[in-house]
């Protein structure tokens, strides 16, 4: 429902809008208004809306009748009506109003000037699409000859318009033959429905039959008549409702397109290919496809050997995804898509093709000979290629169908070329020309990468990781290898040395050639490369943490005083990373060199981290040294958490004091696993940030844990946290707050509740504290005693959680706001022409 | 009257080429091969027991020993004897003929001692200041280098024809070892730069008036340039060592390379796989990786040129890579002029530091980093430089061989660790010909070979750009490296096909030299009466005494008929004036067919028979037996013996002809 603030400012926006003189503040708030009419007429029951506000039914009568309207205050006025009529109850209303016939009769705008505005027939044809919601609304289109304006403007000189047509007409062509579809069981009982349901029911209904009839036989014409953009659109338009509409009309639709496709495909140069091929993956999934007799399968397998390369393979990724389709022809696509990938490896192999899935004899040999022996079209149809054969090794169904090595050979090769590697030179054909264009082309290098990351997934590739692991090892070690490129060479390599199950031959690699390499590239100039670096490194480790002999491996490599080194990056995303990585080592192994003075390598990490949290002027190292911290805090085998308490409380303070709010809302994080740790549940629930006391926790030990807590400087946190002007730090402060305080109410036998707070320098205190303070007339001293519980319970936590749920601009994306806007915005401009004079 | 090109060098990084161009002989270049050097012992500075105990070698069959000329090293054999070089060819052409030696760049006029003395030359050296000061620290190092470590005698058995055939390796295969030189001495460099005259960019120098040269900037090195040739008619470029990135110099002015006949394409990169950028991060990181791990770092390096560049990039990468506290030392005899002269060549510079020195700042960062003691430069490794030695640390140092200069004591120092390292930037040799006398060697070797002349990429887009008509360069241009034969992007592709060369090769430069320029006198062009003969064109004719000197060409007055002598003496024919004959009118234009038919008419010769050649017309003036042929560029008249009748027809004919 409308709120009474609303409805009351509603009629005054009403006559703003329907006043040609009157200006608005911007162009989106008739478009912001629409949606909000939308959210209420499908929340709104029947006529409610338009019984409780007449003042848009003479809106609307008033501007479609005016001569002068705005042309965008005339379309909104037809998506509005369009909205309120697609009601059914509110319908005929409308129409006794006459607003329908105002609104849509095509004869009255033909003759009207602004009918040239392209917005006002965008507007018309939107505000009868929003109105085709039920069987009533599709007979007045059909008995008031529409359908023919509705055809005409689907060649509308404006795109805009003849889109929209077309969307229209695909709702005609797919409007549901029961009513089911959209009228509600409720309303379908009443009886005064009866009538127009048995009219809806079934796809006999000659008008609707004639208007599927005259759609057809529109689309037939455009498909014959010459003219491309008519063509065009209709092919859009059998794509867009094939799938939707009934089956006799399918079949018909199908058979006219089957006909026009000698024309429609001209020599493949047509702009018409490429629609006609969005019909054909339509038809792909419609019965058509599956029935052998529309010859839809046959259609598609002579295109795709008629096809240029540049559209044969996108095309072929298509089919590779149908359901239902034949071996057949998914052999023949997936022949197409490896196509350019053997070509090129035949350049090193002399051999002419190595999937040995393509039949040399479907092709025109010389078509795609000339594609890839130009540069340009060479890259694209082998990155097509490429992120194709990606997705074929993603489908688990047709794994089994690729022979994984013919492409582990082609990509191995093709990354080798680019890397200016050797390639066959006897042929001086015009591919292997092109082809050294390839040398340093990060576009196809990526695009390779990609593809060998997919192939890692495959089951049973783990032989070749030898031979890829040594070209991504090319790749990474060149110095001229673009960063982006760089980093992805990582994240395949990743890929690779995780699925390895030979650990053993992974661990040689790495120690012989990854970290050598990886000390070489975190020395590198570029900031970027020696933070894909330390990534790639974090990753491996976090991946391999269970492998004793890789943890060995990256104790001895002497990667640790690189890591330690970069700490004081001049680049903060470096520092941040740095920090990552040295978090997750320090994790996992004990580095060689122990610290002199005893304690372990964590403690010492622990404390040079602190030391960042203080002093780093940047956000992304201080965020990354508290994440870390909380990964060491959750994960066991853990350093007994009383040997870091003396530090904890620093790290809480420093966390809850900076000035970025990630920091804030990491050190809550960090705060709710030292609560979770301290009240010992958090191994016994599910979800690690709930707080369930467990039967043990005894009164007496709460009461020591709040202290503990008190002492960490974390109920400081926590309310420092609540009063944080920025919106995602209060609500997780807030909502760690309510768990406590559901914990703490629970346990009745706690002996002892109060916690001693400090106030001198404590930011939250004033705030905080102040209604307490009143509430107990306790005069302000530098220390004061509180009751937690109490406390907790004089904070209306559950209000607080409430509005802090409401986004911060709630107020200014209101209706309301929206009409005070247009409202001032009208005023405004009054005032100033008052001025003028 | 063609331009012809002589090669007398075959390096074509280190070009040395000979152009004849009107009566001109001008040597491009004088570049000295250094590459000979790898074939002998490195000369060390303190005694070193190891390079001292290697073995003599003897023959398998013991039939040959040389025991005191040759040593064994590694599998390898190394002359032991002061390096010698391979100067450029002498035998090819006579070098007092040689008029002027145009220098491109510092790099390439290291031969100029052996060009310039002792062998007759008289000629003028032309080059820019930076070219002529830096070129003379590098001669000055190399002199130094091996003067200070003298040698009582050399070794010249191996160079024996039959026995050189006898020897392993590397040696054996040698070519032209009987040309190699002792270095030169200071005395030698001091009377070679004497002949350097200044130059300035885009300066025009006169050469005997027959041609001109200029020096454009080239943006390889401190005042490297690339050389215009022109005559008034045609233009030879000669384009050598040039860089289109962006470094120290003043960037290379391309568009003055526009509309020549013939361009010389000679100092390509010698390393085109190898990007520049990626090679200088590549050497920062293998800088930083070593001192990470506590080792030293050794860059073999020229005292000038690259270094430069990799200061400034050290000067960037030192704080954020912690090296703040790692020290920097530049070891060479020139090294505290190299870094100065460096810093007051504001106007060979580039724009980014010849703003600089207004600030004023000195244009490069290498002053902040001598400044805060980060970079110390010593002469020698005696001296200061041990005292404040401190470990780990990073050295730049000569020479980039191996061979000689301070380089030698330090590779035998560090070699033996594997935390060392040395990074080899310079491309002038092959690194693991370098390193042959040091092995076994368990130091840490990098190649970063920075070499920014262009590469076959850019050299495509420049040519694309200034458009020659035909291109000459080294053969090796012409085809891909021998090493990488799919590489056929590194090979120059041009349309017609470029022109190569190789050592000693002699090329006929293909154009043909059609005019020439000269000069009227203005009382001469007074006198003259133009007339025009087509719109816009007038033609006048002249009579005048062609004076010809310093290859300059002067029209004066023909001289007054002379007096009658006053006496009869004998005279002399030379300077008899000649006689002055008034030249007859000159006929321009073309006699129109059909009005000449009807002026013939008129004159009574009505019987014309018309016939049409390739070339004009026939008329055959059947009455009188008289043929009239009527061509383009002439008219003949054909009558027996009927004088009075041929004077008319030709009085008919000048009618429609123009007189001058």
């Amino acid at each position: 429902m409308m709120d009474p603030d609303c409805a009351e400012l509603l009629p005054l926006v009403c006559e703003v809008l329907a006043n040609p003189d009157r200006a608005l503040p911007d162009d989106t708030c008739l478009e912001k208004l629409l949606d909000w009419f939308a959210a209420l007429t499908n929340k709104a029951p029947g006529l409610s809306l338009l019984e409780l506000n007449p003042c848009l039914v003479s809106f609307i009568s008033s501007v479609c009748t005016s001569k002068s309207a705005e042309p965008s205050v005339l379309a909104f006025a037809l998506k509005l009506a369009g909205l309120l009529a697609s009601n059914e109850r509110a319908f005929p209303l409308l129409k006794e109003e006459g607003i329908m016939k105002n609104a849509f009769e095509y004869q009255g705008w033909m003759e009207s000037s602004v009918w040239e505005d392209a917005t006002v027939r965008s507007g018309w044809i939107h505000g009868l699409q929003n109105v085709l919601k039920h069987w009533q609304a599709m007979q007045f289109v059909l008995e008031n000859g529409l359908l023919k304006a509705i055809l005409r403007l689907q060649s509308d000189r404006s795109l805009f318009v003849a889109s929209a047509t077309n969307q229209l007409l695909a709702c005609i062509l797919t409007f549901p033959t029961s009513p089911a579809g959209h009228l509600s069981v409720k309303e379908a009982r009443t009886t005064e429905r009866k009538n127009e349901r048995n009219a809806c029911c079934g796809h006999d209904s000659p008008e609707r039959n004639e208007g599927a009839a005259q759609i057809v036989e529109h689309v037939e014409e455009s498909l014959t008549s010459r003219v491309p953009f008519r063509a065009h659109q209709s092919l859009k338009l059998i794509a867009l409702s094939l799938t939707g509409c009934q089956p006799h009309v399918r079949e018909v639709l199908w058979q006219k397109t089957v006909e026009a496709k000698e024309m429609l495909m001209g020599n493949g140069q047509s702009s018409l290919v490429q629609p006609f091929l969005e019909v054909l993956r339509a038809a792909a999934r419609t019965h058509l496809f599956t029935e052998g007799n529309f010859g839809v399968v046959t259609l598609m397998d002579d295109v795709l050997c008629s096809l240029k390369p540049m559209l044969a393979v996108p095309f072929a990724t298509g089919i590779i995804h149908l359901d239902n389709c034949p071996q057949t022809l998914k052999n023949k696509a997936t022949a197409i898509i490896l196509r350019p990938l053997d070509h090129v490896a035949a350049l090193v192999l002399s051999q002419k093709t190595c999937s040995g899935v393509v039949r040399e004899s479907d092709f025109e040999h010389s078509v795609w000979e000339e594609q890839l022996s130009q540069k340009s079209s060479c890259i694209s149809l082998l990155c097509l290629s490429l992120s194709g054969t990606s997705e074929l090794l993603g489908l688990e169904s047709l794994r089994e169908d690729i022979c994984v090595q013919p492409v582990v050979l082609s990509v191995t090769t093709l990354l080798k070329i680019c890397e200016g590697g050797p390639f066959f030179t006897s042929s001086s054909s015009s591919v292997s020309r092109a082809v050294r264009n390839l040398i340093g082309c990060s576009r196809v290098q990526k695009c390779v990468l990609d593809t060998m990351a997919a192939l890692s997934h495959c089951p049973g590739s783990d032989v070749y990781a030898e031979d890829i692991l040594s070209v991504l090892l090319l790749v990474l070690q060149n110095p001229d290898t673009d960063q982006n490129v760089f980093k992805k060479a990582l994240q395949t390599a990743l890929n690779w040395l995780c699925s390895g199950s030979q650990s053993r031959s992974v661990n040689s690699f790495l120690n012989k050639d990854v970290f050598p390499m990886l000390k070489k590239r975190l020395c590198d100039v570029r900031w970027e490369v020696r933070d894909s670096s330390l990534e790639f490194l974090t990753h491996l480790t976090l991946q391999l943490q269970e492998d004793l002999s890789y943890c060995e491996t990256l104790s001895s490599s002497g990667i640790w005083d690189f890591l330690m080194a970069l700490l004081n990056d001049p680049e903060s995303y470096v520092r941040a990373s740095a920090i990552c990585a040295l978090g997750q080592m320090a994790y996992v192994t004990c580095p060689v060199k122990g610290p002199p003075s005893g304690s372990s390598v964590q403690e010492e990490l622990f404390v040079h981290f602190v030391e960042i949290l203080a002093q780093d002027t940047e956000g992304f190292a201080r965020r990354a040294v508290i994440k870390v911290f909380s990964y060491w805090l959750r994960h066991p085998p853990l350093q007994p958490l009383e040997k870091m308490e003396k530090h904890l409380g620093t790290v809480f303070q420093l966390g809850s004091d900076d000035l970025d709010w990630e920091v804030k809302v990491h050190t809550l994080e960090l705060a709710q696993i030292v609560i979770d740790e301290i009240l010992e549940t958090s191994s016994q629930t599910s979800c690690p940030y709930s707080i369930i006391p467990s039967a043990r926790c005894k009164g007496r030990d709460l009461t020591e844990s709040l202290r503990k807590l008190h002492h960490l400087m974390i109920f400081n946190t926590l309310f420092s946290g609540l009063l944080d002007c920025d919106r995602p730090v209060a609500q997780q402060a807030c909502r760690i707050l309510l768990d406590l305080k559901e914990v703490i109410i629970d346990h009745t036998d706690i002996v002892d509740k109060t916690v001693v707070f400090d106030l001198q320098g404590c930011k939250w205190g004033q705030d905080i504290l102040k209604k307490h303070f009143e509430k107990h007339s306790i005069t302000t001293a530098i220390q004061v005693c509180v009751d937690i519980e109490e406390l907790l319970q004089s904070l209306d936590l559950e209000g607080r959680q409430r509005a802090l749920e409401k986004s911060s601009d709630h107020m200014e994306n209101s209706p309301r706001s929206l009409m005070q806007d247009i409202l001032a915005a009208a005023h405004t401009v009054e005032e100033n022409i008052v001025d003028c004079y | 009257s063609s331009a012809e090109g002589n090669t007398p060098g075959c390096h074509p990084t280190l070009p040395c080429n000979v152009l004849k161009f009107k009566s001109t002989t001008i040597m491009l270049d004088c570049g000295l091969d250094t590459t000979s050097v790898l074939h002998f012992l490195p000369l060390p500075l303190v005694h070193s027991p190891r390079l001292s105990k290697l073995p003599g070698w003897i023959s398998k069959d013991g039939a040959v020993s040389l025991e005191k000329e040759l040593k064994e090293c590694a599998g390898r054999v190394f002359v032991d004897s002061l390096p010698e070089f391979c100067p450029p060819e002498r035998e090819l052409l006579d070098l007092s003929t040689i008029d002027v030696i145009l220098i491109s760049n510092y790099h390439c006029m290291m031969a100029l001692p052996y060009i310039t003395e002792h062998t007759g030359f008289t000629g003028t050296v032309y080059a820019t200041e930076p070219t002529l000061q830096i070129g003379r620290l590098l001669m000055e190092e190399l002199v130094n280098f091996m003067e200070r470590v003298p040698k009582a005698q050399s070794a010249t058995c191996w160079k024996n024809k039959e026995i050189q055939r006898l020897l392993p390796g590397p040696v054996k295969e040698a070519v032209e070892v009987w040309t190699w030189r002792r270095c030169y001495s200071m005395q030698e460099v001091n009377s070679a730069l004497s002949k350097v005259q200044l130059v300035g960019y885009s300066q025009k120098v006169e050469l005997f008036g027959a041609v001109q040269v200029t020096p454009l900037s080239s943006g390889y090195s401190l005042g490297s340039s690339n050389w215009i040739i022109q005559s008034h008619y045609e233009k030879v470029s000669y384009v050598s060592g040039s860089s289109l990135l962006t470094t120290h110099p003043q960037p290379m002015d391309q568009s003055s390379l526009k509309n020549s006949d013939v361009l010389i394409l000679t100092g390509l990169t010698q390393i085109p796989t190898a990007n520049p950028d990626g090679m200088l991060g590549e050497f920062c990181s293998n800088l930083a990786m070593t001192i990470r791990a506590g080792g030293n770092v050794l860059v073999p390096c020229y005292s000038s040129g690259v270094i430069y560049d990799l200061l400034e990039c050290l000067y960037q990468f030192i704080d954020s890579a912690n090296l703040g506290s790692t020290p920097f030392y530049f070891i060479s005899p020139v090294a505290n002029s190299s870094l100065e002269f460096s810093q007051i060549f504001a106007e060979w510079l580039c724009q980014n530091k010849q703003s600089k020195v207004y600030l004023p700042e000195p244009p490069f960062p290498h002053a902040e980093l001598i400044q805060t003691n980060k970079l110390k430069h010593y002469p020698g490794i005696h001296g200061d430089f041990s005292n404040e030695f401190r470990q780990p640390c990073v050295v730049f140092t000569g020479h980039p061989s191996l061979r000689f200069g301070d380089v030698v004591h330090f590779m035998e120092l560090w070699g033996k660790s594997s935390l060392n390292t040395v990074i080899f930037t310079e491309p002038d040799f092959s690194y693991l010909d370098a390193l042959a006398p040091y092995q076994p060697l368990a130091m840490k070797c990098v190649y970063c070979p920075i070499d920014t002349r262009l590469n076959f990429h850019q050299v495509a887009k420049l040519l694309k750009e200034v458009q020659p008509l035909h291109v000459v360069c080294p053969e090796q241009y012409t085809q891909p490296p021998p090493t990488q034969s799919h590489r056929s992007d590194l090979m120059l592709e041009l349309q017609p096909p470029p022109m190569p060369y190789r050592r000693c090769s002699v090329l006929g430069l293909p154009f043909r030299r059609r005019y020439e320029r000269i000069q009227l006198l203005p009382e001469l062009a007074k006198s003259l009466v133009p007339s025009e003969i087509k719109p816009g064109i007038s033609v006048a004719t002249v009579s005048a005494v062609l004076h010809t000197k310093d290859n300059k060409h002067v029209l004066q007055p023909p001289p007054k008929p002379a007096p009658v002598p006053p006496s009869k003496k004998r005279k002399r024919v030379v300077e008899e004036p000649p006689e002055l004959v008034t030249p007859k009118p000159l006929l321009s234009g073309a006699v129109p067919l059909e009005p000449f038919l009807a002026l013939l008419h008129k004159h009574g010769i009505t019987e014309v028979k018309v016939e049409d050649t390739p070339d004009g017309h026939i008329l055959h003036l059947q009455a009188e037996d008289t043929l009239i042929q009527l061509e383009e560029d002439g008219t003949h008249i054909v009558c027996d013996s009927n004088e009075p009748l041929r004077a008319t027809l030709r009085d008919l004919v000048l009618r429609f002809l123009q007189k001058l």
